[in-house]
């Protein structure tokens, strides 16, 4: 117990859920929230340090808001960082702090685009640029009128399928 | 003595208020010898008082009026309703000098050789302009609303104007095919006509259909010369490339409807070599796609991607409902990342889904982490998209409907639906929902927070589908129940706890209120569910007031729905997080739809749904719903009259309310597939998408 209290906080695992005892009055049992109940064999909390990459629903990760949610990405960033340290990952830690970095970057060109009005942002886009589509054309209504499909000779249709097969798609961005 | 030849001077007028008067008076100072001219004015579906005009400054003249704005159909229109041995055609945009048709008629009269004739034409500022039809390697034609004088033994040999030009290049096209045969129109330099200051500019639509009829007349008068066309169209010059494969289809479409198997062949090969090039490989498939399409060669293809759809939950039922309505009308595809057998949402829904085919498309970076589910968030901006290699196969569909918010597919498919419940995440590295052509929501509050979070305007709003509606309910057998049908979500979300301890603060409260009554919480639970114990654990100290049952039978929902008098949902009390709270609701309108009277959430989708005090009451703490809930209990005239108020409320989120939506949906998309032409801004678009603050 004593040991865990020397723990700060941003370096406890994910499923410690704090150091509180389950009930005032029982310090022979010390349980932690959604975690096995601790005893003295077994290895310091510490050393089961693990990621937390919180993907869930609701998570604002780097775009949080108020000062808690920052911490709180903050922590989680942290403890990735050890976790992988500790783990011999450095090639990993390595790559985090590239997204990391990536990531602010990308923030503060966003801020200066929206203050200036310049468009400075490339935001990574899909292997498969579709040059027609690049804004649906849906959200501009239009007046003119549409006309039927017709039905003509099947022979286009087996030239038409020729035509697509022959078509195949690029494995990567080609356009 | 000779024979007066009869002339019917033809005043087409769109929107020309500002110079109608003007027009057709110089219209009516026409003489020939030994009669005035017959004018007739032809209105093209005027929005502004043309018409009135017309009746007001010209009670004796004749008015055609046609439905459309379609400059070819109007001049049909104004041809048959005449009978003149030649037709003069005059924009009401032009005035005619007194000796216009006074100095056209002798080229003509007699000559059958000649067809038709026009004069000079002189611009607002007095300039002459040029008088040249169209040629396939020029930009456009200058001769189009120039006045013009042909015989009807001209019109009758040439055949009708084509109305599928709509509003330029008529008279190119009439012109060219008057030469084809055999007619030699010619310009005489005497007739002078001069075109009036016009208050309105061209619209977009008008400068469309210009720069798309040069690739319609291409294909039509000159085909081997189409594919050049291609670059030095206007739509390419100006970055235009949706415009561009808009009006080359409706080009090709037309060419290979009227042309033969071989000759259509010929074109279509060259386009097959040369279209990459200039639209991309992905437009250059869509391209003949569409024509497939749109030749009535094949039915429409549907793909439905839904990346969770192998476990059952309230978007896998919305889609497969959706799903169960379009299948005997398209070919249906389901895409999954899984192995899925469609027969299991007859077992979880019991919905049919015989008619639809299931693909299994692996993405082997979740495959090789043995991930249940794949996760967008695990997508790093540093490397490739993971979920292209389901883009690569949107391609295959004519409609691609992501059903269930994963918004890193692109989508390549002609036509493509997002369907939003509730925007999770923010707009992140790889985000495609601004790339899909209608943005779906289910409510008004998904609609709200997609404004709010992507900077999006929701296309449609489509409710999910409720069809509870009970045989044996009614508002006057209700048992003293209080029910709440919710999954026992791990995240306790759906506040079971806060209902228990709830409902035993009231029976503490208002303890004869209370006296025989019970709450009921149902819904699904995963085994060894921890926070079932927990509410479990509070119900205990109920004295058997508080039941449980989770994973309850449809049967026995059903006959709880039918049973109970009031209906509570919570999800979303105190809570802060948008996600948190209720999206939309569907057991609240399953209740209604069975007389309970719904006490529910003041916040989410339940807002949408229930009107508070009419059709139900909302709340925002423990003490309103305890009050509410009281006042329910104690007043049985109240719950009748609310919970037969409910009852008509809950018709708006039917089945067949939604039937109808989506058939209205379906239309749009049907309508941009086979055929209308929806237009691109005059700029070109910009690829960088700027996410809302």
């Amino acid at each position: 117990m004593r040991v865990l209290r020397l723990m700060p906080w941003w370096a406890r695992g994910p499923d410690s859920g704090g150091c509180r005892a389950a009930s005032a009055g029982d310090d022979s049992v010390i349980r932690f929230n959604g975690c096995a109940n601790y005893s003295p064999g077994a290895p310091p909390i510490w050393r089961k340090i693990r990621y937390r990459f919180a993907p869930l629903a609701g998570y604002q990760g780097s775009r949080a808001r108020s000062m808690g949610q920052k911490l709180h990405y903050l922590r989680d960033r942290f403890v990735n960082a050890l976790a992988m340290l500790r783990s011999g990952q450095g090639k990993l830690f390595l790559t985090s702090a590239q997204v990391e970095y990536a990531k602010r970057q990308h923030e503060v060109l966003n801020f200066i685009a929206r203050k200036t009005g310049v468009k400075l942002i490339n935001r990574p886009d899909s292997a498969f640029v579709n040059q027609r589509k690049v804004v649906p054309p849906s959200y501009r209504p239009t007046r003119l009128q549409q006309s039927a499909a017709d039905n003509v000779s099947p022979e286009l249709g087996a030239e038409i399928r020729d035509i697509l097969a022959a078509m195949p798609l690029p494995e990567r961005n080609a356009e | 003595m000779s024979i007066v030849p009869s002339v019917t001077v033809l005043a087409i007028c769109h929107n020309d208020s500002a110079t109608l008067v003007a027009a057709v008076g110089a219209c009516l100072a026409q003489t020939i010898p030994g009669q005035p001219a017959d004018v007739v004015v032809v209105d093209m579906a005027s929005s502004d008082s043309s018409v009135a005009m017309v009746r007001e400054h010209f009670p004796q003249l004749t008015v055609l009026a046609c439905s459309e704005a379609n400059y070819a159909a109007a001049v049909n229109a104004g041809i048959a309703a005449t009978s003149g041995d030649y037709v003069a055609l005059v924009d009401c945009r032009t005035a005619l000098e007194p000796d216009w048709l006074a100095q056209l008629l002798p080229a003509i009269e007699g000559q059958e050789a000649v067809g038709a004739v026009h004069g000079t034409l002189l611009a607002t500022d007095g300039v002459r302009l040029a008088s040249e039809i169209w040629q396939p390697d020029q930009s456009a034609g200058s001769i189009e609303r120039f006045p013009l004088l042909f015989s009807r033994h001209c019109s009758n040999q040439v055949g009708s104007w084509d109305e599928q030009l709509l509003c330029a290049l008529e008279h190119s096209d009439f012109i060219l095919r008057c030469q084809q045969q055999g007619f030699a129109p010619h310009r005489v330099a005497g007739a002078v006509a001069q075109r009036l200051p016009q208050s309105a500019a061209d619209s977009r639509e008008e400068r469309y259909l210009a720069a798309r009829n040069q690739l319609y007349l291409t294909a039509k008068h000159s085909p081997r010369a189409l594919v050049q066309a291609l670059e030095t169209s206007t739509f390419y010059a100006a970055g235009e490339f949706d415009n561009l494969y808009r009006a080359l289809l409706f080009a090709v479409r037309a060419y290979c409807k009227e042309h033969t198997v071989t000759q259509s062949r010929v074109l279509l090969s060259e386009l097959a070599d040369s279209l990459p090039l200039i639209l991309g490989d992905i437009s250059s498939r869509n391209f003949f796609s569409q024509l497939e399409l749109q030749l009535g060669l094949r039915r429409i293809r549907v793909g439905i991607y839904d990346h969770a759809g192998h476990f059952a939950g309230g978007g896998q039922r919305y889609m497969a409902d959706l799903a169960a309505l379009i299948q005997d009308r398209y070919d249906v595809t389901y895409l999954f990342n899984k192995d899925v057998s469609l027969d299991k949402y007859a077992d979880w829904y019991d919905i049919d889904l015989s008619r639809c085919k299931s693909r299994t498309i692996p993405i082997a970076f979740f495959e090789e982490r043995n991930w249940y589910t794949p996760d967008e968030a695990m997508v790093s901006p540093l490397k490739n998209n993971v979920f292209d290699v389901v883009s690569a196969q949107t391609v295959d569909y004519d409609i691609f409907i992501n059903t269930n918010m994963l918004g890193k597919v692109n989508p390549l498919a002609l036509q493509s639906i997002f369907i939003c419940h509730f925007p999770d995440r923010y707009p992140d590295h790889y985000f495609q929902v601004p790339k899909y052509d209608h943005l779906v929501v289910s409510g008004e509050y998904s609609r709200q927070w997609v404004r709010k979070r992507w900077n999006l305007e929701p296309t449609f709003k489509l409710y999910p589908p409720v069809n509870m509606v009970g045989e044996h309910s009614s508002p006057d057998h209700k048992d003293k129940i209080i029910l709440s049908v919710s999954r026992f979500e791990v995240t306790r979300s759906k506040k079971q706890l806060e209902m228990v301890k709830a409902f035993k603060a009231l029976c503490r409260a208002y303890p004869e209120a209370s006296a025989g009554w019970k709450l009921i919480l149902a819904g699904g639970s995963t085994p060894q569910n921890p926070y079932l114990d927990i509410v479990r654990n509070e119900a205990a100290g109920a004295d058997g007031a508080i039941e449980i049952r989770a994973n309850a039978a449809f049967a026995d929902i059903c006959d709880l729905y039918r049973r109970a008098r009031i209906f509570w949902h919570a999800c979303g009390l105190n809570e802060k997080r948008p996600e948190r709270v209720e999206h939309f609701g569907m057991t609240t309108v399953e209740a209604m739809q069975n007389y309970c009277v719904p006490i529910v959430i003041d916040g989410g989708g339940q807002r949408e749904i229930v009107e508070d005090g009419k059709s139900g009451f909302r709340f925002s703490s423990v003490t309103a719903l305890c009050e509410h809930s009281v006042r329910v209990m104690c007043d049985e005239k109240l719950s009748r009259e609310i919970a037969v108020a409910a009852y008509e409320r809950s018709q708006r989120f039917s089945h067949d309310v939604f039937r109808k939506k989506l058939e209205e949906l379906l239309a749009v998309v049907e309508r941009e597939l086979l055929g209308q032409e929806v237009l691109q801004d005059g700029q070109p678009q910009d690829s960088a998408w700027q996410p809302g603050s």
